[in-house]
């Protein structure tokens, strides 16, 4: 059973809205709240497990704020995001605040109850544009896949490997990191860093990180 | 994006059998151009430059197909690479995202879903099962959580090149585009780069706002 607390800007598509839900055989109690702050100050007691939020009607700031405070709050309760605009960085600032599921534009009511049985399930649809954009914001924010350019081949004639490595000291990775991430021994990489620091005539790794980043600015410079 | 240019693939299966196999389906896609397999990741890695898109086969072990990830995104940023083989757990899926995989396809996944989700990389686009996706966007919310106001050390800003600082230093004085061209004797084209990095690196999704955070960083580091 769905019990809902729908944050929705009181309207006669609104008023519609809630009267099939109450039809709709899935639909326990329904919470209806025209604003996120009196989502907020509903009481502890009151018994939902989803959250049906109209990101068209509620502003912006107040939307996200409630998806972010029911997140953590209540972990337990799924919130389900509809009436976003296509762009993908709006729905993704909702997935980072804690949303569960999301719905772009103007859904009909059956696309709302659906995602909302599938969400209790503990499924979401992603739409290939946003799925994608999720991940290379998973691998950006967990420090790898940094947006910058290759390194230029020729960089003091490092092999492949040293270049992997050089990387990775830029980013300030210890030894045991490294060898961590790239499942090889910390012996192997102590001999990868001496070999890079003896290529790149340096002594200390911190030097070597300081030539990779201004190799990495000066190739910057180059054009596209 | 161009009209559909054709996905150049490589594929890496130690087992040349099914790499074989691999290259037949993928083969017949008009989608994909230039198909090649490899064998050895090291050996992939050096060629990878020739190609858009990486196939890490299931033979490999995860270990090797993440550590192959990693590499890869380093050596060139662009390249998007779908790890095949991954077992249905929260922990393993999570790993390859994080690695920097473009796409994910379990073991208990199909061919045609295999394919289809290359096809999505390809296009820059991804497929996530559902049963999957709510993992991956929990993760998102959880990564989120962690880094907001976790920079007070200017992390990010260490990040940046000795240019982009320069820049970032004149958008922090209100300049434009164009200014900033001037000023440094450069391509609009070129600052608009810079820009489009910084923000990247910086997670700012305005100039104001990468102004605001080089203005929060403590004196002396910028």
């Amino acid at each position: 059973m769905i019990n809902l607390l729908l944050v929705d800007r009181e309207s006669h598509i609104f008023r519609g809205m809630l009267k099939e839900l109450h039809n709709d055989p899935v639909i326990g109690d329904i919470h209806p709240c025209a604003s996120a702050e009196e989502a907020l100050e509903q009481s502890p007691e009151a018994r939902y497990n989803a959250v049906l939020i109209n990101a068209a009607t509620v502003p912006h700031r107040e939307a996200l704020q409630l998806t972010r405070k029911v997140a953590q709050r209540r972990p337990a309760v799924r919130v389900l995001v509809f009436g976003l605009a296509m762009a993908q960085d709006g729905v993704l600032e909702f997935i980072e605040a804690g949303a569960d599921a999301y719905l772009r534009g103007t859904p009909s009511l059956h696309a709302i109850v659906r995602s909302l049985r599938a969400m209790l399930r503990g499924e979401a649809t992603l739409c290939p544009d946003i799925a994608a954009a999720l991940m290379s914001r998973i691998a950006r924010l967990a420090g790898h896949g940094t947006a910058h350019s290759s390194y230029p081949n020729a960089a003091a004639d490092l092999s492949t490997r040293q270049r992997v490595i050089l990387e990775l000291l830029r980013r300030g990775k210890s030894n045991p990191e490294i060898a961590a991430l790239l499942f090889i021994e910390v012996g192997t990489v102590k001999n990868h860093v001496h070999d890079v620091l003896t290529k790149l005539n340096v002594k200390s790794r911190q030097e070597a990180a300081a030539q990779a980043s201004s190799l990495l600015g000066f190739y910057g410079e180059a054009p596209n | 994006m161009q009209s559909t240019p054709q996905t150049r693939v490589l594929l890496l299966e130690p087992i040349q059998l099914l790499g074989t196999l691999w290259q037949r389906i993928l083969g017949e896609d008009p989608a994909f151009g230039r198909v090649d397999t490899y064998t050895d990741p090291q050996q992939a890695l050096e060629e990878l430059s020739g190609f858009d898109l990486v196939v890490t086969g299931s033979s490999l072990s995860q270990e090797q197909a993440l550590a192959f990830t990693r590499q890869a995104k380093i050596l060139h940023p662009s390249v998007r690479v779908v790890v095949t083989g991954i077992p249905r757990s929260e922990a393993a899926v999570v790993r390859a995202a994080e690695a920097g995989a473009a796409g994910l396809v379990l073991s208990e996944q199909s061919i045609e879903e295999a394919v289809v989700a290359i096809w999505a990389a390809g296009n820059g686009e991804a497929h996530i099962a559902p049963g999957v996706a709510p993992v991956l966007m929990d993760r998102l919310a959880k990564l989120k959580a962690s880094v907001t106001d976790a920079d007070t050390i200017g992390q990010r800003y260490m990040e940046l090149t000795p240019r982009e600082r320069e820049v970032l230093e004149l958008i922090g004085h209100g300049l434009t585009n164009p200014q900033i061209a001037e000023h440094l004797v450069v391509e609009v084209g070129t600052v608009k780069n810079h820009v489009h990095s910084i923000l990247e690196k910086l997670d700012k999704r305005t100039r104001q706002e990468a102004a605001g955070y080089l203005r929060s960083l403590p004196p002396g580091l910028a």
